[in-house]
């Protein structure tokens, strides 16, 4: 079930009736939850309910285990068979077609037989979320962070359908303890929740669909017969397509959770005002980055070794992460661009400090070169991860220095514009959104109404007809 | 002992925003909102519900509960937001589709004009093709498209549309776009590919039952419709099969959109290219084939219809060679 959908809408006012109804039943408020979300994600195929059934079982089985043992060594094997279960799962769905095509690919040129049989399991939508969700969990648990939930608990924690889709990953120490309290039915967020949800619709529907359509799509799939203009506004096209999609996305799902009682961590903080790539990723899908860094990164060794393991550490929780969203060479190319950009990062800050100056050159004009550069940087990123294969990224790189001094149609004032204007709402400052959500709260009743209703028909008719499914799905 | 009852959990007010409403009254804001957008919007909605609603109860519900409103939306003249808005954006007043105007007065035009097929095009006379299709044509149109234009001597449009097809034209009108891309581009070869979507029954009115007489004969008559704009003076027509697909039931289905399409092809003597001749080497669905030595994935594994990168640019060569050898193209 999509977000901007009509039936995703008649489904959220059952749930937000039946939800405050039951709020002071707190067993019940949680097995309608949970009915309602294994409902949600039965919506694109029942099947794989038993899948998100499985891993809340291996995370509890594994947690409650963990918890349960007596000596160190127990504890270790109960985490180990907990992720093997629980990435093993995420392996054979995500990766395993990947797997076989290379090994056979090998095996070929070598003159050798197959390895492995051909299959092609579909992807489940949200595994990758959920299955990092539930990591977190068991790992937390065995850190002594988190102390186990009940069954119940966890089945909610995992399945609540606001992030089950496409995150926030939200932690178990974050989410668990919402689930046990009474949320305040008399204080509902509805102001910071509309403008979330209504600016996330229009980011969606409005921008991400517009920019697909008017310039990414048609490039990427034909780079070759196009302009250079039209593959550097296509590359840059796509980061604000994807940032107004996935951001958009978590908007309404944070709102959409915030309508419910429960509050989600940021997961965007104006990306593209990032100065390096450090700042980027502690701006940008900040939930994921955090999890790298907490159950990756710093599992790894981080930075506490010498300068070589850090850049290994950095490189290798790049490139998984890139891996994350997907089987493909291309994102492997853009978690390895990314890792390397942090490793040269590093350095550059280290030697800055060791000088005794700040980690980053300060003033105005670096300031804006800075974050212009390292826009031009996280877009050449994005070149990798949207292409088709590694060929057409290369074709598109090709491109921008062979396809000068052609016509570029596809580079329209309203594209322009609206790349332009994206960007520069990254510099709204946040006290301006204070401000909003302040004035929508303190109107009456009639005029909320009037602007919601306003701001529907806006949305939806700026927008294409029928939604393209949010690129975040996929992952 | 009894675990002790959990007390709500009292959220700090905003800074400056007063006091935070009660569940109910959200809920009432937020579903008057929506009636009031439901209200402003029920003319484009009631549109969507007929020509994109798959028919069944489902459409009917929501045919019933949108008829009243938009009859009060007329009557007050809420639609006119939603009206004015749409055809501000070029679309008609309830979201539909604009296609091209064609002049009246457009006769088929003769096979000696620029229309038919030059045997040599150059960098200077370039062949002006055009690429249409649903979403597995588009899937064949951007590879295509690269290739043709990498050759130096071809001009390319593109018009492919998601979720299109020849059974539902009160969605989106093949005809009419395609009159309107042929008066506009003037092509000399039209390339087309679409018919995933059309396993389906005619949306009204007349709403036809899938594979009927009747459908048949309207499937028949839209694909002629089709084919003799695109062949009118002249131009030719590469017409290129949709592949066997994953689902075994529906790929039945399927078949009979092929079965049209192609028995109209030869009776507009337009170029029929079998695409299941490189998709599905043994007359099976397979998602992957070894494409240059190097295995590959060439159909989309969750839904074992569209293709895969890989697939595209296999069926593209093969299209090329076609063009090259069945059209005695020199490209």
């Amino acid at each position: 079930m999509l977000f901007p959908t009509f039936d995703f809408a008649i489904f959220f006012g059952v749930v937000y009736l039946g939800a405050w109804l039951l709020n002071e039943r707190v067993v019940a408020w949680k097995l309608f939850m949970l009915a309602a979300s294994y409902y949600f994600y039965a919506y694109w195929d029942w099947h794989f309910c038993f899948l998100l059934l499985a891993s809340t079982v291996i995370a509890h089985l594994g947690a409650t285990a963990i918890d349960a043992s007596r000596t160190e060594r127990s504890r270790r094997g109960w985490l180990v068979g907990a992720l093997v279960g629980l990435l093993g799962l995420l392996g054979w769905f995500k990766y395993y077609g990947f797997f076989a095509v290379n090994v056979d690919n090998v095996l070929h040129a070598a003159g050798l037989g197959r390895a492995a049989p051909l299959l092609t399991p579909t992807l489940p939508i949200a595994i990758s979320f959920f299955t990092f969700m539930a990591v977190s969990y068991v790992v937390d648990v065995y850190r002594r962070t988190l102390v186990p939930a009940t069954p119940i608990d966890v089945a909610v924690y995992l399945s609540f359908f606001p992030h089950l889709v496409a995150g926030p990953i939200v932690r178990g120490g974050e989410l668990l303890p919402q689930l046990r309290r009474l949320r305040d039915p008399h204080a509902v967020d509805l102001s910071r929740a509309t403008l979330l949800i209504m600016g996330g619709l229009f980011k969606k529907i409005v921008v991400s669909s517009y920019v697909a359509t008017a310039i990414v799509d048609p490039v990427f799939g034909s780079p070759g017969s196009h302009s250079a203009p039209e593959v550097l506004f296509a590359v840059w096209g796509f980061a604000i397509q994807i940032y107004a999609d996935f951001s958009g996305y978590t908007d309404i799902a944070i709102g959409i959770a915030l309508l419910l009682g429960i509050r989600f961590p940021v997961n965007f903080d104006a990306p593209y005002t990032a100065r390096d790539l450090q700042e980027f990723w502690r701006r940008w899908h900040v939930t994921l980055s955090r999890w790298l860094r907490d159950y990756l990164y710093i599992p790894l060794g981080g930075n506490r070794g010498s300068q070589v393991a850090t850049s290994r550490n950095l490189m290798l929780t790049m490139v998984l992460g890139g891996l994350w969203h997907g089987a493909n060479w291309t994102f492997l190319a853009w978690g390895a661009l990314h890792g390397a950009g942090q490793v040269v990062g590093h350095f550059r800050r280290s030697a800055r400090l060791s000088r005794g100056l700040p980690a980053l050159e300060e003033g105005r004009f670096a300031h804006v070169r800075q974050c212009f550069l390292t826009f031009q940087f996280v877009s050449l990123g994005w070149l990798f991860f949207r292409a088709t294969s590694m060929s057409n990224a290369f074709a598109m790189l090709e491109r921008i220095f062979t396809g000068w001094g052609q016509a570029s149609p596809l580079v329209t004032p309203l594209v322009v514009v609206t790349i332009v204007a994206m960007l520069a709402a990254q510099y709204v400052p946040s006290r301006a959104v204070d401000r909003a959500v302040v004035a929508f709260g303190r109107a009456a009743a009639p005029l909320q109404v009037g602007a919601i209703g306003l701001g529907l028909l806006v949305t939806t008719t700026l927008g294409p007809t029928g939604i393209a499914p949010f690129i975040y799905y996929r992952f | 002992m009894q675990p002790a009852r959990p007390t709500p959990m009292r959220q700090r007010p905003a800074r400056h925003g007063g006091k935070k409403p009660s569940w109910q009254r959200t809920g009432v804001v937020l579903l008057c909102g929506f009636l009031v957008w439901v209200l402003l919007d029920a003319t484009v909605l009631q549109r969507n519900a007929i020509v994109l609603g798959q028919q069944g109860s489902r459409q009917t519900a929501a045919l019933d509960i949108l008829d009243p409103l938009v009859r009060i939306a007329r009557a007050l003249h809420l639609d006119s937001a939603a009206a004015g808005l749409n055809e501000s954006l070029g679309r008609t007043a309830e979201g539909g589709f604009v296609y091209r105007t064609v002049p009246s007065t457009t006769r088929p035009v003769g096979p000696t004009t620029t229309t038919t097929l030059p045997r040599v095009p150059t960098a200077r006379h370039r062949l002006r093709v055009l690429i249409i299709g649903d979403s597995i044509g588009e899937d064949l149109a951007f590879p295509l498209q690269n290739d043709l234009t990498a050759t130096g001597v071809v001009a390319v449009n593109v018009d492919a549309r998601i979720d299109t097809g020849l059974n539902n034209l009160a969605y989106f009108n093949w005809v009419k776009e395609l009159r309107g891309d042929v008066f506009a581009d003037r092509p000399q070869l039209i390339i087309g590919m679409m018919g995933v979507n059309d396993f389906h029954s005619f949306i009204g009115p007349p709403s036809l039952p899938f594979n009927t007489r009747a459908w048949r004969a309207q499937y028949q008559r839209t694909v002629a419709t089709m084919f003799s704009i695109g062949t009118q003076g002249g131009t030719k027509i590469l017409w290129v099969s949709v592949p066997i697909i994953q689902d075994k039931g529906l790929n039945g289905l399927l078949q009979a959109v092929r079965d049209l399409q192609h028995k109209e092809a030869r009776l507009w003597h337009v170029d029929y290219f079998n695409s299941d001749s490189v998709l599905s080497p043994h007359d099976r669905y397979t998602a992957y084939l070894r494409v240059g030595g190097q295995l590959a994935l060439v159909r989309v594994p969750s839904d074992g219809i569209h293709l895969e990168p890989a697939g595209a640019d296999l069926l593209a060569n093969a299209v090329m060679r076609a063009i090259r050898t069945d059209l005695h193209l020199r490209l």
